[in-house]
């Protein structure tokens, strides 16, 4: 068959497709997307198409004229859509072309490799009684993978033209035309459909109309395609018992356990030589630098007491970060990570709580922002208040930086664990905030189970690993550097106003500036906790702004510029010898209690201005204030009692 | 034979669950899904095709019965979305 050279069609009349040439039928191709139906659409046509934007909308549309035996038709190329229940504006167009009813034949064309999808979008199809031709791609694939279907029984089940086609090699192009200016003349319709019409008010719903339309899917696909393998794989087995109620918990709780322990264990080390050679030779180098070029001491005091130090501390955590997220995507690639949702459901549902506010928790383990959008995923307003109050207690990847300095500060040689147990401490504050506002402000609330898609195991292909853990940690750096930099910028500068004493800008002792002196004021409120001291309450008061920002502000704090040892060795050393004095010589108790306290005590104000979008300022400072309420009694507890221990 | 969770398979297609229409396939699918299969397990434990099973699981994310845990927040790109690069579930 020879190609035809496209003409220009009119504008396009309304409905979502061009016009048709007054006189040349119309046919249509309809079909999943990438099943070949553009490669189809080319081979039909010939090279040289026309292309008009559906009308009110950016949609492309592809027109184009076809021989079909003795007659030219209009051939249009709709956009893929897996069903006539739109989504989105592709989707649209095509459902309008279809339901407009102005066309002479639907061609669907049907994946042979995925049949079941495609039979689905031709049940719809056919509830429209639209005439139809059906093309079937991807026959070579579908035999080599065993999925080969029998074309002639589908040809006698569906009662329509059926041809097997391949558009680049121009197989059954032929005899795809003949079957259309048959079916021109003499239109066929699909059978074996149940007796319903497009809008059966029996069947208003689109679930219950899915509900028929794929038992009538089943029933061609048992006739057409040859019997699938019912043996229970690798994955059903390892399911059995990664999604008990009795080990998936357990198998959970080892399996972050061991990546703490592996991140920790493998991570201090390097986080020690970077940031020693920031601090090190980088910052000799600077300094000598600035010398030769004789700047002002406050410009040395700005790069290297201010930028540098807030390089130091981005660089410091970039192996930390590389680690935790290969472990991240490593889990999250063999499709272990999606089980945890399944799992958690389970125990939620069974203390009341609803289980598909898993996923948007989980993300919150991630980063809280996210996961404030991603309850959405809830239908009702009040479960996606719920759960978004609760977001804010799941520990996310920035207050883990802080843990890690802490734990290694005051457990060096049980590091993992500690940072294990306060993420245990994380999920105990979720799920408790969650009974009690079912047991108060949420009773009303019916829980519901999760459904997730769950993909089978796999084991994650290096390649993609690796590019996954560089997208995240160039995300982290951008992320963490630009809040982190900007935070040590922005306390320079207030360590550099007096308050007091009678110093000069840029001149001034850390606890006579601004930042010490209001510092100061709030240390004495941390008494309670053993943290009395107006370096750790600064370094609180900037994790306000962004939990990445405490380990850094903490660093500014003790103005750390012994350059002849590492500057992340030196701060944990003074650090340690602050809280022993503070705590009275408990040393241990005031530091866990500073750990949930960093938990628990306030979200980023991202977090908090999403909240504030999400839900409305009362919801947000109430839930805020709770937390803080919360996370302070909590914290003077564990060090009241533990100091007595 | 022992479903995925460890309990016993019932004849999978008379059971309801989330979705309503016992007896359907589609219902039958969404409720192992439910109950922790994957549409390919779901598929094995119904003895239909796993394309099918796979057919159901998109349809049934489309109307909302099924969430995707690579879809929870709407976006899935660590690398464009600073946010998300720490996330669990994003690919």
């Amino acid at each position: 068959m020879s190609a035809q050279h496209c003409h220009d069609g009119p504008a396009p009349a309304g409905g979502g497709v061009p016009a048709e040439t007054p006189s040349m039928p119309r046919v249509m191709l309809v079909g999943n997307p990438n099943v070949g139906k553009s490669t189809l659409f080319n081979a039909l046509t010939g090279a040289r198409q026309h292309v008009v934007n559906a009308p009110g909308t950016t949609i492309a549309v592809a027109e184009g004229t076809w021989r079909c035996g003795t007659t030219d038709v209009s051939l249009v190329d709709l956009p893929g859509t897996y069903s006539l229940i739109a989504r989105s504006p592709d989707e649209q167009v095509a459902t309008n072309a279809v339901a407009g009813g102005d066309c002479g034949v639907h061609v669907a064309v049907l994946d042979a490799t995925a049949l079941s999808r495609s039979l689905y979008l031709l049940a719809q199809l056919a509830l429209e009684d639209a005439p139809v031709v059906v093309a079937v791609t991807m026959t070579d694939l579908a035999k080599a993978r065993g999925l080969g279907p029998d074309v002639g029984a589908l040809g006698r089940v569906l009662g329509v033209p059926v041809v097997a086609v391949n558009g680049r090699s121009g197989a059954g192009l032929d005899a795809l035309a003949l079957a259309v200016s048959r079916s021109l003349t003499r239109p066929a319709r699909v059978r074996g459909l149940p007796e319903l019409a497009a809008d059966d008010a029996a069947l208003s719903t689109e679930l219950e109309r899915a509900q028929v339309l794929f038992d009538w899917v089943e029933r061609v696909v048992d006739e057409v395609l040859p019997a699938s393998d019912a043996r229970p794989t690798f994955s059903d087995t390892l399911d059995r018992v990664l999604l008990s109620p009795w080990a998936g918990i357990p198998v959970f709780a080892l399996v972050v356990w061991a990546v703490f322990q592996l991140t920790t264990v493998v991570a201090t080390p390097l986080m020690d030589a970077m940031s020693g050679f920031v601090d090190g030779p980088v910052a000799s180098v600077a300094g000598w630098l600035l010398e030769a070029v004789s700047g002002p001491a406050w410009l040395e005091s700005f790069l290297l007491g201010g930028v540098l130090a807030g390089i130091s501390a981005v660089v410091s955590f970039i192996p930390l970060m590389a680690l935790m997220f290969a472990a991240i995507s490593g889990l999250e690639a063999s499709g272990y990570l999606a089980r945890v949702a399944v799992v958690a459901d389970k125990a939620l549902r069974s203390i009341g709580l609803d289980g598909r506010a898993m996923l948007p928790l989980i993300v919150g383990f991630g980063c809280n922002v996210p996961a404030l959008s991603a309850t959405s995923v809830l239908p009702h307003a009040r479960q996606r208040l719920l759960a978004g109050m609760l977001v804010p207690l799941t520990s996310c990847t920035a207050r883990l930086a802080v843990y890690l300095v802490l734990a290694q500060t005051f457990f060096p040689h049980n590091a993992g664990t500690v940072v294990f147990g306060i993420y245990v401490a994380s999920v105990v504050l979720v799920v408790a905030g969650g009974l009690l506002a079912r047991t108060t402000v949420m009773r009303d609330l019916t829980p519901q189970s999760l459904v997730i898609a769950l993909p089978d195991y796999q084991w994650p292909h290096l390649r993609t690993l690796g590019r996954s853990v560089w997208s995240r940690v160039v995300s982290f750096v951008r992320k963490a550097g630009s809040v982190i930099l900007l935070a040590v910028v922005a306390l320079w500068v207030l360590q550099a106003i007096p308050a007091r004493g009678g110093h000069s800008v840029a001149d001034v002792p850390v606890e006579d500036s601004v930042y010490g002196v209001v510092s100061q004021g709030v240390a004495p409120a941390l008494a309670p906790m053993g943290l009395d001291d107006w370096r750790i309450a600064a370094s609180l008061v900037t994790g306000v702004a962004a939990k990445e920002a405490v380990v850094g502000a903490l660093a500014q704090a003790y103005a750390v510029d012994d350059t002849t040892d590492s500057g992340a060795v030196a701060l944990r050393e003074q650090v340690r010898a602050t809280v022993a004095e503070t705590s009275g010589g408990h040393p241990t108790a005031a530091s866990l209690a500073l750990m949930l306290f960093v938990l628990a005590y306030m979200p980023c104000l991202a977090t908090l201005a999403e909240q504030r979008r999400l839900y409305g300022g009362r919801w947000t400072a109430g839930a805020a204030a709770t937390s803080f309420a919360g996370a302070y009694l909590i914290a003077t507890l564990v060090f009241q009692v533990g100091s007595r221990l | 034979m022992r479903g995925p969770d460890g309990a016993a398979a019932a004849p999978a297609r008379r059971e309801g669950g989330p979705v309503s229409g016992a007896g359907s396939v589609f219902g039958s699918v969404v409720a192992l899904m439910g109950r922790g299969f994957t549409p390919a397990a779901a598929a094995r434990e119904l003895g239909v095709s796993a394309d099918l099973a796979e057919a159901v699981a998109a349809e049934a994310e489309r109307l909302g019965l099924v969430v995707s845990s690579g879809s929870a927040c709407g976006t899935c790109t660590p690398g464009a979305k600073i946010a998300c690069a720490s996330c669990p579930l994003s690919r």
